[in-house]
């Protein structure tokens, strides 16, 4: 299989799991003293400040910004493996781009019906 | 560590509208000065000592170039003069020598030395003989310059390709039909070819001929080109191993530091209240209103930066034509590269003007000295004359207008300096201009503060722009490339990287103490420690752009190891700027009134996001000498360029152009899903930009360069080829979504800014400019203390 093919194939596989990686961390808490990397401060400072709620702004964008950054990345990976698809030259090349693709597609088709709800 | 403010002659707090008496002491220890000073300095000997080596060992141009079998070749003389033909007609905006250009057309050191050394390898018996890839080899690795004499002995086979390559050039550059990027009949003159040749000749000898002394050549071994046996040094691969060193060591010391010391101080509970004001209960003072122009200018650069960009593009997906439409012939690819860059440079530079003239009275909290609005308004005349002039001359100057002019009115001709000198120099003397518009303004201020307080900070931050930025008036077309190369740098790096970099922190902190989330002292904490970071790493740094270009191996060690640090300050504030977005929304939840500036601060946000990808991730990915060896002048280094110049940049001067239009524009006709698509649409199509195309291309390009050759990888047949052009054709919906979506929403709200300028009502006289935020306290008997509440 040519370079070119393995890099699509993989590049696009590794988008699939980045949209993945980044739908998860959207659903993660995004109070200040949930994060580990502040648990030092909280518990080095005399007076922490309150904590908020997910409904605050900043924290109220983070889901959607998380969700549509993820859909941007599998779209991204629909796209190179449909290019690369394009460029295949026999059925072994053909079948591993169309395996990514359905997987990319699938990514995408539920993000967006999740994002849309 | 609290705040107080004892006596309110002595107030510590920016918004607190009484004017001191005596000038306001320092808000931090001398300690911060003397440390930032101590590394200012370093960073600056390092810099002189790095010039100094550069000058002292650049490749030498030989008076003549003689042939072993008798008869002069080209001479020193052609040498210059090639350099000026290679300048003037924007090749460097089309190719690349010694790696530095642009991308499209192929780098011409690596292409000379590869066409030359098959020429040579066939003469002596082709690719089949041992013994003729050993002369082939000592013909370009052998050093047979005299320096007493100034004459430089090619080998009679080097000497023989050279007019078949005056050919080649001949043919490929000066096609009739262009197809090429270029103009058709692009260089018609066959002397300019000879000497453009020569040019690109010496470039090549240099690539491959050892320095005196040691056993790699001037270029230190670039490019990696098997005829002539040239591969990375050691000190390539050494120092590239210590870079990461530098950068895996330097992370885990900030870290160490950071997390055992609360050093900035800001977790802890604010106990103020704010209130932030409605947009349209601020007055505006004239200059300020004179910014909607400035934004409005910005919007307009900006789309036509994206258009030729868009323009740019297509070339490298099709060279044919531009939809059917012969471009080529009145706007060949070197024209739209050239506006793509110096546009990028000039709406970016017109947002921070604007920003820092619109700031000035919310620091003041005074009215306008006479006429700053006038001059705000000449200030806008001056950088439009600068812009129309430079690009026409560009364009110009390519088709061979201003005759021996050509340099001071027309092209330069070098990457990102490519406007003419004359432009160059309005240019500086409009940056001074404006520092003189923000000194009329803050003077009053600054006698009434510390040097090392935040007022003077933003003053030297913005004196910092022309001063640096006059660096680049010392290329000259007729130095030697590699000394060119380092003042060129000093434009491209030292300013944007740094000095750029500075006033962004300066800016942004700023309008973070202004709207009162961010206290004075924490602000000058992360202004002081940026500047302690980022020169430690960013001024000798600059020589990671140094690598190839025939710098000693000595710059290039100096580059590699302190650009590692660059990246430090970039994570570092990263967490920093992640920490106190979670930590904000306490503010803003506690105001009975709307945060009137969320969508300045989520391209704030995307600023911080790019900063790290863009800059910190993206760059890192090529700064080590020996990814650079195979990758200078790739994709890679498009990627890093748009996602760090777009991302950060780019994202700030959106950002400041929200800010201030919040107030230009009045609430009935602000629109906030403007702003929010205009966010996701520049975002996305950035992303989409870096992710399926320059990314992937990039890695493609790298994987060749090192399973093929450099110059394969630089060839248009790779930049033709199936999955090339796939990948190009790919960045279409995303450059769409980033015009469509991201640009024209701004142009939009931009025009409504100047459409609603002559609305707002001026400050009634004697009235004080007040803040868009007022300060409640939590604690009464402190506020009566400190003389806020009576």
């Amino acid at each position: 299989m040519p370079a070119a093919l393995v890099l699509l194939s993989v590049y696009s596989l590794a988008l699939v799991g980045a949209a993945h990686g980044l739908r998860a961390l959207g659903r993660r808490s995004t109070s200040p003293w949930a994060s580990r990397t502040l648990a030092g401060h909280l518990r080095a400072t005399q007076e922490p400040p309150e904590d908020v709620s997910d409904e605050d702004w900043p924290h109220s964008e983070v889901p959607r910004l998380y969700a549509g950054m993820a859909i941007v990345a599998a779209t991204a990976a629909t796209a190179l493996s449909i290019g690369g698809l394009a460029l295949a030259r026999d059925r072994i090349e053909g079948s591993v781009l169309l395996a990514v693709l359905v997987l990319s597609g699938l990514t995408v088709a539920r993000m967006a019906a999740a994002f849309r709800s | 560590m609290s705040e107080t403010a004892a006596r309110p002659a002595e107030s510590t707090d920016l918004t607190d509208p009484t004017e001191p008496a005596v000038r306001r002491g320092m808000l931090l220890s001398k300690g911060w000065i003397q440390l930032s000073a101590l590394v200012a300095l370093t960073g600056l000997f390092g810099l002189i000592l790095m010039g100094w080596l550069t000058y002292r060992s650049d490749p030498p141009i030989p008076q003549t170039v003689v042939s072993a079998a008798g008869g002069v070749v080209f001479t020193g003389d052609d040498i210059r003069a090639g350099q000026k033909v290679f300048l003037k007609n924007g090749l460097m905006e089309y190719g690349s020598i010694f790696g530095h250009g642009a991308y499209l057309g192929p780098d011409f050191t690596a292409d000379y030395l590869h066409r030359s050394a098959t020429e040579v390898l066939e003469s002596y018996g082709g690719p089949s003989s041992d013994s003729a890839a050993r002369r082939t080899r000592e013909d370009f690795r052998t050093n047979r310059y005299d320096e007493a004499s100034g004459t430089l002995t090619f080998s009679t086979a080097q000497a023989t390709a050279f007019p078949v390559l005056v050919a080649h050039y001949g043919e490929t550059l000066n096609r009739p039909d262009g197809k090429n990027g270029l103009r058709p009949n692009a260089i018609p003159n066959p002397q300019d070819l000879r000497q453009l040749t020569a040019f690109f000749a010496w470039s090549a000898w240099s690539s491959a001929a050892e320095r005196p002394g040691k056993n790699y050549s001037y270029t230190n071994n670039w490019p990696g080109e098997p005829l002539v046996d040239n591969k990375p040094t050691a000190d390539v691969v050494v120092w590239s191993v210590l870079s990461l060193v530098a950068l895996l060591g330097g992370t885990g010391a900030l870290f160490a530091a950071f997390g055992r010391w609360n050093w900035l101080g800001w977790h802890g509970r604010d106990q103020r209240e704010l209130r932030f004001r409605e947009p349209q209960t601020v007055a505006l003072t004239p200059s300020q209103r004179a910014t909607a122009w400035f934004f409005l200018v910005m919007a307009v650069l900006f789309l036509l930066q994206t258009l030729v960009g868009a323009a740019a593009e297509h070339y490298r997906a099709d060279l044919t034509s531009f939809f059917g439409i012969p471009l080529d012939r009145w706007l060949p690819y070197n024209v739209v590269r050239t506006w793509h860059v110096q546009l990028s440079l000039l709406w970016v530079a017109t947002s921070f003007l604007a920003a820092g003239i619109f700031l000035v009275p919310m620091i003041t909290r005074k009215k306008d000295p006479k006429g700053q609005g006038v001059l705000a308004y000449a200030l806008l005349g001056a950088l439009t004359v600068v812009v129309v002039g430079s690009l026409l001359g560009e364009v110009a100057g390519i088709r061979g207008a201003f005759g021996g002019m050509w340099s001071w009115f027309g092209m330069q001709g070098f990457e990102y300096l490519d406007l003419g000198k004359f432009w160059q120099i309005l240019l500086t003397i409009g940056m001074v201009f404006w520092v003189v518009i923000l000194w009329r303004g803050l003077r009053r201020r600054l006698s009434q503060e510390s040097p090392g307080n935040m007022p003077w900070l933003f003053f030297y931050a913005a004196l910092a722009l022309p001063v640096v930025y006059s660096a680049g008036l010392l290329t000259r077309n007729g130095d030697p490339f590699t000394v060119t190369d380092f003042w060129r740098f000093m434009v491209v790096h030292l300013w944007v990287e740094d000095f750029l970099e500075l006033f962004t922190t300066v800016m942004v902190a700023y309008i973070f103490v202004l709207l009162g989330v961010v206290r004075e002292k924490i602000a000058l904490r992360v202004i002081f420690l940026d500047v302690i970071l980022y020169s430690a790493g960013g001024v000798i740094g600059t020589a990671h752009h140094w690598y190839f270009n025939g710098s000693p191996a000595s710059v290039l060690s100096m580059g590699a190891f302190f650009s590692a640090f660059e990246v430090i300050p970039l994570t570092f504030l990263t967490i920093e700027a992640w920490s106190f977005i979670r930590l904000g929304a306490s503010q803003e939840s506690r105001s009975p009134t709307t945060f009137p500036h969320r969508w300045a601060v989520m391209f704030l946000v995307a600023v911080g996001f790019w900063n790290f990808l863009g800059a910190g991730v993206f760059g890192f990915l090529i700064n080590l000498p020996i990814v650079s060896y195979y990758e200078v002048g790739t994709a890679l280094t498009a990627n890093h360029a748009h996602a760090a110049m777009m991302g950060v940049y780019g994202m700030l001067a959106v950002a400041f152009s929200l800010f201030a239009l919040r107030y230009l524009i009045p609430p009935e006709k602000w629109s906030d899903k403007l702003a929010r698509l205009s966010f996701w649409s520049l975002n996305i199509g950035l992303a989409w930009m870096s992710f399926v195309t320059l990314l992937p291309l990039g890695i493609l390009q790298l994987y060749h360069s090192v399973d093929a050759s450099y110059f394969d990888a630089r060839s248009l047949a790779f930049i033709n080829s199936d999955a090339n052009r796939l990948l190009e054709w790919l960045r279409l919906p995303g450059d769409v979504v980033f015009i469509g979506g991201g640009v024209l929403p701004l142009l939009w709200m931009a025009v409504q800014g100047v459409r609603a300028v002559t609305r707002h009502e001026e400050a009634a006289p004697g009235a004080d400019l007040q803040l868009f935020t007022e300060v409640e306290d939590h604690d009464p008997i402190e506020a009566t203390a400190a003389g806020r509440l009576t």
